[in-house]
């Protein structure tokens, strides 16, 4: 695993734009989309990596079975009223879409597990679609570790085919935001490849009748895609709504069992010393050495703190303490794997890089390559 | 490189590009007709407003899907007097157990204070 300096396209801008990556440059005019540089994998490292990625979500499926099947659900702070709404999801075994692993990884050791976005992941348009493009022109003849496009339209039609013909498809987000809007229209075209009737629905506009939840056209919504947190839904005031109304959500309610970061501290304790996974704990004082503290509903990095060893944690309810597994630094940059797994299958990885050793929704993209 | 042993997308197409990235989903996403539909307890109070065609079981085919349970006449225009030649209308009997009329709202606060505040 390298950084290698390679020269922009002239054009990027308008290349990217054409693609829906609009937010290629944040609102301070620092890049986010970053082709300057690119990172260069061997095939046995992208092996490594889609080796640890299915290895992961099979320990975390397995986490999840625990907690459902022993009642624990409280340990994740998630409201009781939802528990045995969440339970019932996880017996059906509900469908999953996809989710994407942050991973520290530096091409040697094996990779670890930082967190897993199983819930609303973003940073997909760059990592499925402009990537892809970007090594179609730039790095010709190389391949890359990316069938996520292929792997979505593959998920969508196995979805499909578990709805009743002619199911309608929902998809809703925050749509002020436009990373989010992009993200969903993206999803709507996948979804629309696979072959379902799909329309997006801006987050606030879903409405209640009393029954069901609608559409602005008064249609009710049986299947949503939803890239909007399980735990805003929740506590919001439609949210005891989703437990009486019985529409298919992606992700399935039992994904936030998975999004939660109390999931690591469930993980090290099933599995201590498993090579892809970190010491994590709810306490401060059971982790040894340097670690990172982290809100377990924290999102972007936000709040995420570096502990030095000794130093004591901010005793708040709500965190989770992991032990330290600093970012491979290239050139200054601090490096960060997200691994997408798309219907329980490795689907790629996009690359993030910041000065700060914390990954944040500003850090930029850069995009990789391997021969 | 092999195309079979290749890890990246064979293709990648977008239906959407240019189209909806280029103008926005509003247009699309937000029909500016406001429509209703009826929704009954069962078949037989359906079929009293409307055809068997246009009464629909609202049921899964089972396996591991969630699902809803009821029936639901067509899509007709709220607004009767801007309804064109063919919409359904509301139906006579006024046997249904609900006409759809949402309250909207109930979600997104969150996000509305978070992007507020950032």
């Amino acid at each position: 695993m390298k950084r290698e300096a390679v020269a922009p396209r002239p054009d990027w801008p308008q290349k990217v734009e054409a693609l829906g990556l609009d937010f290629h440059t944040g609102a301070d005019g620092e890049p986010y989309w970053w082709e300057a540089a690119c990172y260069a994998f061997t095939a046995d490292e992208v092996d490594v990596l889609e080796k640890a990625t299915e290895t992961l979500h099979g320990l975390c499926l397995e986490a999840v079975d625990r907690l459902v099947t022993k009642g624990e659900l409280a340990r994740l702070d998630i409201p009781q009223a939802y528990w045995p709404w969440i339970t019932e999801s996880w017996r059906r075994r509900d469908p999953d879409l996809y989710g994407r692993f942050d991973l520290a990884y530096d091409g040697t050791s094996p990779p670890k597990m930082l967190e897993y976005n199983a819930d609303t992941p973003t940073a997909l348009i760059e990592a499925a679609v402009v990537q892809w493009y970007w090594l179609e022109e730039v790095k010709k003849g190389a391949d890359q570790f990316n069938s996520i496009h292929e792997k979505l339209i593959d998920r969508w039609k196995a979805l499909r085919e578990l709805a009743p013909a002619g199911s309608r498809l929902h998809l809703t987000g925050y749509f002020t935001d436009l990373e989010d809007r992009r993200t969903v229209e993206y999803m709507q075209d996948v979804a629309g490849q696979a072959g379902w009737a799909a329309r997006p629905i801006d987050i606030a506009d879903i409405g209640w009748n009393g029954d069901i939840f609608t559409d602005l056209s008064e249609a009710p919504i049986r299947f949503l895609f939803k890239l909007y947190p399980w735990e805003w839904l929740l506590r919001e005031q439609f949210g005891p709504r989703l437990v009486t109304d019985r529409i298919g959500i992606i992700e399935p309610p039992w994904k936030m069992i998975l999004s939660n970061k109390a999931i690591l501290a469930v993980l090290w304790e099933m599995f201590p010393g498993h090579p892809n996974l970190l010491a994590a704990s709810r306490e401060r004082a059971a982790i040894t050495g340097p670690c990172v503290e982290k809100p377990i509903y924290g999102r972007e990095g936000k709040d995420v703190r570096f502990l030095a060893a000794r130093e004591p944690g901010s005793g708040h309810r709500g965190q989770v303490y992991q032990a330290s597994a600093p970012l491979p630094v290239f050139d200054g940059w601090h490096a960060l794997i997200g691994s997408w797994v798309i219907g329980g299958k490795a689907g790629g990885i996009g690359l993030r890089e910041d000065r700060d050793p914390v990954t944040r929704n500003t850090s930029r993209f850069v995009p990789h390559y391997f021969r | 490189m092999d195309e079979k042993t290749q890890r990246r997308s064979a293709a990648v197409i977008l239906t959407l590009a240019g189209g909806l990235f280029a103008v926005g989903i509003a247009a699309e996403a937000f029909p500016g007709t406001e429509m209703r539909r009826n929704l009954y307890n069962d078949r037989a109070a359906c079929e009293r407003d409307y055809s068997p065609q246009q009464c629909q079981p609202d049921q899964s085919s089972g396996g591991s899907f969630t699902y809803v349970h009821y029936y639901s006449g067509p899509e007709y225009t709220a607004n009767r007097g801007a309804a064109p030649s063919g919409d359904p209308g509301p139906g006579r009997t006024g046997d249904h157990a609900s006409v759809a009329s949402s309250v909207r709202g109930g979600f997104g606060g969150f996000a509305h204070a978070a992007h507020a505040g950032s």
